[in-house]
């Protein structure tokens, strides 16, 4: 006969259920409890050993059942397994029924003489007869999956089995979330036999917490008006198992879920994932660009000048061709901010002041090479730092930078990340500076570690741009102190990290890696074909350009238009504005390179950041709210009509259109379209051939653009809206500020809604609305953005074959479901927990 | 800086030395786990480790015979699911050090790993749920690095104490997974966990009491 222990927090809740049950139960039936802790147990509380004991004394050869209440009681029936022997431990079961409803029920089955598995069969439907008195659904028949009741209170509740693998894991629970969140009804979840809570069906995280696996029955109960529907559809997506199919590549690849038992890896720390790919390698630490190292100023007048001028010429030109040969291969590898940033290099590098200072340091005051350049960095250095205005006087530290790698080159000593063995070094810092990422992109090396910092700084979206494996927040997994040269391996894409692995864990990951690495290759083959959504729907994944050699490389990765092509490359890294010929030719070659598919060509976009030698641009306090992007175009007319003009002309047998970055006003864009038209007039009179008429879009990026966006229409054939500078001036957080990084995230519903807006009035008008910035890239957001209706994502071209096969999986129905969400959440947390891809 | 081996007589002070600390510490477990559980694991912790000392001033046995009598003790004594979780600890802890007279920093390393995969299995938890294991597992890491780098035991204690504090401060903004909390959801965010509190307080006192008095 199958014994029974009870096991409570409440002794008196144990005895007192044995007392009910000793009513019904044949005496026969061996029942102990173990109940309470502390002085005569008179305490809350389990205690493992004693419910070891109670199994033991009502043990035979039929086995035993134990009943639990709750939390402890559970981890301490556990416990007690543990503690004894294997054959007894091997004849329990722990059983999952309600604690008075199952006892009763199990003592009466056991009285019976039953098999230990009807007893708990019997324990655990124990709430059967309480759900048919109180008229709630149940699973009436052992076979059926499904049973719906609406009553008529307006109510509708179903019961259903989740077939799911992993049961209502993030993704299938995400799935429900959507659904759930569609209808303007109350969803409430519960596992059918009643146990846990009773939780809303439109939290992602309440409905993990039920903890529902394969095979386990929950009910769900709709209130409100469209109460029948919202189950109807829940009903059909559980059936479908939440859409979850055992081929789902793209999460798979982007996202793994977390957990700890995948490919057999053991358990690492979990930090936050910044940057996807798997990184294996010493740890270094990395060290910023220092002041430059100090030389000795006086020496022995044995020096010849000239030949110390010759020994520092040919060291910045060594430099300066080291600093283009990594912009080259950052431009290959597809983003401008890298290249931004070494060009600008390449300008201080060239700076007539600087190397008119140097020269008379070591012609006039006869100082080394060395300490001639030393001088003259620090007089820049001193000069910028004079400058009351915090963004340029941190130029001081490009200046250093740039000053430290002649003085190397002047030393013959250049750093290295690869070591000899050929592993690979991760850099391990505070924090990285954008400059600190792109360079050590530029050096391959393995991966970065941020021990602060977040997924949103700007250093973030260039690891992620340049394809460098990334984590952040690393602090608490590792002590700096004691790291360098140990052996660290991390997951970017989940954040799991593992100081010092084991060999098998390295070969694991190595394995990883190569399915990565193969399902990327998978990935860019499959991206050939033009984008659409699952049910047909058609949306445009284009690209951003900064160059020339990235519209092959954009070809080559699906990419059907240029969204963006941002003409700084043009005019950045010179002392004189490139002519009208030259520009011409650069927008031919890129066109050509694209094979016919449409360019949208963003006129000049300087300031804020970027600053061209060759204009006078104001010292402003607040750049990114000062004379930028077309505002500064308007005052430079004669540079921004020559840029017109090579448009036009390159037009040509091209699908050339022309975007104004920055637009506020109304009267700006008449503006701008009158300096059109004149260009236009202009080359007719000249007889000189031109495309007309050309297309003219307006990038939004400031929130009155957004909310004006039908006083824009009739100016503007399309709208691009750029939301990196969109979320900037909407939060009014400065996007590289990491104590801000809660502040960066385009996904916030203020964001989300500007959006919405423009897209709402762009179709309004039959016109078309793309975004481009990092957002339109982003896999949570994606199926965000098709929701609200954009028709075009623009995006870095690394991120375009992963983009395109998520749109291929994303359902209209279902991502307008989600939009309307997203855009009643009331933060980003909020709208991440909707979507299955957010952790 | 100092280089030691840890000794019977160090784990005995190191037990004691907590069961103070919790003793000391027991209104304010008490409070954070009202905020997010069900308010009793400073007085479930102080019970179960008051019963600990009594039980150990008449244990004579090994270092693996000291944990082995913590954690049963543990077990009958804390009452909440601490008490399964610890008691496991300190169990799995006795079988990793069986036979050893005294302990290297590398067995001391295996010694908490042992009891931290005991925790994850009874618990059903990982990294990251706002848990013990936020506290226990950098304070493990932390040890392996300066191991790594063959840094005194003295110097890997002092660095695992500060990686504990740093788990447990870092399970102020995580969302409950396990336990009680966890029928908080989101409310859940902004507060301690309660036992990682205990947890980080369980590797500092290691820390203080360990290494020649």
């Amino acid at each position: 006969m199958v014994g029974i222990v009870l096991v409570s927090h409440s002794r008196a809740l144990a005895k007192a259920a044995l007392s009910l049950v000793r009513q019904v139960a044949s005496p026969q039936v061996q029942i102990e409890i173990a109940a309470g802790t502390g002085n005569d147990h008179a305490e809350f509380g389990t205690d493992a050993t004693e419910i070891s004991a109670a199994i033991q004394l009502v043990f035979n050869p039929q086995g035993v059942l134990v009943l639990m209440d709750l939390g402890s009681a559970i981890l301490s029936a556990e416990t007690a397994l543990e503690l004894l022997p294997v054959e007894i431990a091997a004849g329990v079961r722990l059983c999952p029924a309600p604690f008075v409803e199952g006892a009763i029920a199990a003592a009466i089955q056991a009285g019976l003489n039953s098999d230990i598995n009807i007893v708990y069969a019997e324990a655990v439907a124990a709430l059967r007869p309480k759900h048919d008195q109180l008229e709630l659904a149940v699973d009436k028949t052992a076979n059926s999956d499904v049973a719906q009741v609406v009553n008529a209170s307006g109510s509708s509740s179903i019961t259903v089995t989740i077939r799911n693998k992993h049961g209502l894991h993030l993704r299938p629970a995400a799935r429900f979330v959507q659904i759930a969140s569609a209808y303007n009804v109350d969803v409430v979840v519960q596992r059918a036999d009643s146990s846990g809570p009773t939780v809303s069906g439109k939290s992602l995280s309440q409905l993990m917490s039920l903890g529902v696996s394969q095979g386990d029955v929950i009910t769900i109960t709709a209130k409100g008006k469209d109460s029948a529907d919202a189950i109807r559809a829940l009903n059909n997506v559980v059936s479908l198992n939440l859409n979850e199919s055992e081929a789902e590549p793209v999460a798979d690849v982007s996202r793994p879920p977390v957990s700890a038992s995948v490919g057999g890896l053991p358990l690492g720390s979990y930090v936050i994932p910044v940057s996807e790919g798997i990184a294996i390698g010493h740890m270094h630490r990395y060290v910023p660009a220092s002041p430059v190292p100090t030389v000795p100023t006086t020496q022995p007048k044995t020096f010849a000048p000239d030949v110390e001028w010759t020994r520092l010429q040919r060291a910045i030109q060594q430099v300066d061709e080291s600093i283009s040969a990594r912009a080259t291969r950052l431009i290959a590898l597809g983003d401008a901010r890298a290249s931004d940033i070494f060009q600008a290099h390449r300008v201080i590098l060239q700076d007539e002041a600087l190397l008119a200072h140097a020269h008379d340091a070591i012609t006039q005051k006869g100082l080394r090479a060395e300490a001639g350049l030393q001088s003259a960095v620090e007089h820049i250095v001193a000069q910028y730092r004079a400058l009351p205005d915090s963004y340029l006087s941190q130029r001081a530290g490009d200046v250093m930078d740039v000053g430290a790698q002649v003085l190397l080159r002047l030393s013959d000593t250049e750093q290295k990340v690869i070591e000899p063995d050929g592993v690979p070094v991760i850099e391990v810092a505070d924090d990285f500076t954008p400059t600190a990422v792109a360079e050590m992109a530029a050096e391959q090396v393995g991966g970065l570690i941020s021990l602060a910092g977040s997924a949103n700084s700007h250093a973030a979206i260039l690891a992620r741009a340049l394809g460098v494996p990334a984590v952040a927040g690393a602090a608490a997994a590792m002590n700096i102190d004691s790291i360098e040269g140990a052996t660290v391996a991390f997951d970017g894409a989940t954040g799991e990290l593992w100081v010092d692995p084991a060999q098998e864990t390295i070969q694991l990951l190595n394995q990883k890696r190569d399915q990565w690495d193969k399902r990327r290759l998978e990935l860019m083959q499959a991206s050939q074909p033009l984008s659409r959504t699952r049910d047909g729907r058609r949306i445009e994944i284009a690209a951003n350009l900064s160059g020339f050699a990235d519209a092959r490389l954009a070809v080559a990765q699906g990419a059907e238009a240029v969204g963006v092509l941002r003409t700084e490359f043009l005019y950045l890294t010179r002392t004189v504005a490139p002519s009208e010929d030259e520009q011409v030719t650069a927008l031919r070659q890129i066109a050509v390179w694209m094979e016919g598919r449409p360019v949208i060509v963003r006129t000049l976009d300087v300031g804020g950041d970027k600053i061209l030698p060759y204009l006078t641009m104001p010292v402003e306090a607040n750049p990114f709210l000062g004379v930028r992007a077309i505002r500064l175009s308007l005052q430079h007319q004669d540079l921004f009509t020559t840029q017109l003009r090579a448009i036009l002309r390159a037009g040509i047998g091209h699908d050339l259109r022309i975007l104004l970055p920055m637009v506020t006003l109304v009267e700006e864009l008449k503006l701008v379209r009158q300096l059109i038209e004149r260009a236009h007039e202009t080359l007719s009179t000249e007889g000189v051939e031109h495309a007309w008429p050309v297309q003219v879009g307006i990038m939004v990026e400031t929130p009155a653009a957004a909310l004006m966006a039908t006083a824009l229409a009739p100016y503007t054939d399309f709208y691009s809206i750029g939301t990196n500078d969109l979320t900037q001036y909407t939060l009014a957080a400065e996007r590289g500020n990491s104590q801000l990084a809660q502040f960066s995230d385009a996904l916030h519903p203020a964001v989300l809604r500007l959006i919405d807006e423009v897209t709402r009035v762009t179709h309004q008008h039959g016109k078309w609305v793309a975004v481009c910035g990092e957002m339109a890239s982003e896999p949570v957001a994606i199926p965000i953005l098709i929701g609200i209706g954009v028709d075009e994502l623009s995006m870095n071209i690394n991120a375009i074959p992963l983009a395109k096969s998520i749109v291929r999986n994303v359902e209209l129905v279902a991502a307008q479901a989600l939009a309307r969400a997203a855009l009643k959440a009331a933060s980003a947390a909020e709208v991440r927990a909707l979507t299955p891809h957010s952790f | 800086m100092t280089d030691f081996l840890i000794t019977r007589t160090d784990i005995i002070r190191w037990i004691n030395g907590y069961a103070q600390a919790i003793g000391d510490n027991r209104q304010q477990l008490t409070e954070l786990d009202a905020a997010i559980g069900d308010g009793d694991h400073g007085a479930n912790m102080d019970r179960g480790f008051k019963a600990v000392v009594v039980k150990l001033q008449s244990e004579e046995g090994d270092i693996s015979q000291l944990m082995k009598t913590t954690g049963m003790t543990l077990l009958s004594t804390v009452g909440g699911a601490s008490g399964p979780l610890y008691g496991t600890l300190f169990l799995r802890a006795a079988q990793a050090c069986t036979g050893k007279e005294r302990l290297n920093l590398d067995d001391w390393i295996a010694l908490l790993d042992a009891g931290m995969k005991g925790v994850m299995m009874r618990g059903k938890a990982n990294a990251g749920d706002k848990t013990m294991l936020d506290a226990l597992i950098p304070a493990i890491d932390a040890l392996r690095i300066a191991s790594a780098a063959h840094r005194l035991i003295d110097e890997a204690l002092r660095l695992s104490a500060e990686a504990a504090e740093r788990g447990m401060q870092s399970t102020v903004p995580m969302i409950a997974r396990k336990g009680r909390a966890s029928y908080l959801g989101e409310r859940s965010i902004g507060h301690l966990d309660p036992g990682a509190v205990s947890m980080a307080l369980l590797i500092t006192t290691a820390a203080a009491m360990f290494g020649p008095a």
